[in-house]
């Protein structure tokens, strides 16, 4: 079975694997790091900007209750 | 649906037994697919908290009563960012094992870190998933579509993996 067997199969099925099959063959030999980097953040990242959030929100509080909102 | 995918799998994975080196492109893009839908996760995370915290300070009647009660929100808040920077760590470890064997297939090596992201993927969506404290962050179904994605995968290296549950699904 070749990757055009394998598509056909995949389509014929109606999987979204058939997708990422195409897409693997599309990307060839890439890193795998550097495709998650354009699209994950990184775990550290994750939490300080989740902890950004908390002080944006408590700026917030403390903005209607000093009267700026 | 799931049958189907494990089939189809199934079939890839023999399919790449001549050549295993084919195998790993297709454990990367389920792998960067999952990326993704952490990210989405994330995204929907953050949105939660703060529709949250802007219905919390709107009801509050001073900046004591916000932080008094902004207290346990924060605490879910940090449990969940916690759960996905776990499954962020996770999936960054399997993008270095997949990097690390590209010259040299090792279907061991991909099925423990398809396993280990599963292992922190699926207790992270429990966490999302409780409402208990901040509402429940909804879960694309893209996101429980890689999950079947990756347990499939699992399943064709050898591993096991129940029966997935798109409980909570969008």
């Amino acid at each position: 079975m070749n990757w055009g067997d394998v598509l056909k199969t995949a389509f014929d099925l109606g999987t979204s694997i058939a997708g990422i099959v195409f897409r693997a063959i599309q990307n060839g030999d890439t890193s795998a790091l550097d495709d998650l980097r354009k699209i994950l953040k990184s775990p550290e990242d994750i939490q300080r900007l989740d902890e950004a959030l908390i002080h944006a929100q408590r700026r917030k509080a403390e903005m209607k209750f000093e009267g700026n909102v | 649906m799931l049958r189907k995918v494990v089939l189809l799998i199934v079939l890839l994975t023999a399919s790449f037994g001549a050549n295993c080196s084919s195998v790993r492109p297709v454990v990367q893009t389920v792998i960067v697919a999952a990326g993704s839908a952490v990210q989405t996760l994330h995204t929907r995370h953050q949105e939660t908290y703060t529709a949250a915290t802007d219905a919390l300070r709107q009801r509050s009647a001073s900046l004591a009563d916000y932080d008094r009660d902004v207290v346990s929100i924060n605490a879910a808040f940090r449990a969940r960012s916690h759960a996905l920077s776990l499954a962020s760590a996770s999936l960054y470890g399997a993008a270095s094992i997949l990097d690390a064997t590209r010259q040299n297939s090792a279907p061991g090596q991909y099925l423990a870190a398809a396993e280990a992201v599963l292992g922190v993927l699926e207790p992270a969506l429990q966490v999302l998933r409780d409402g208990s404290v901040l509402p429940a962050v909804p879960i694309p179904t893209d996101v429980t579509n890689v999950i079947s994605q990756l347990r499939a995968l699992v399943r064709s290296l050898g591993g096991t993996s129940a029966p997935v549950s798109d409980g909570g699904a969008e």
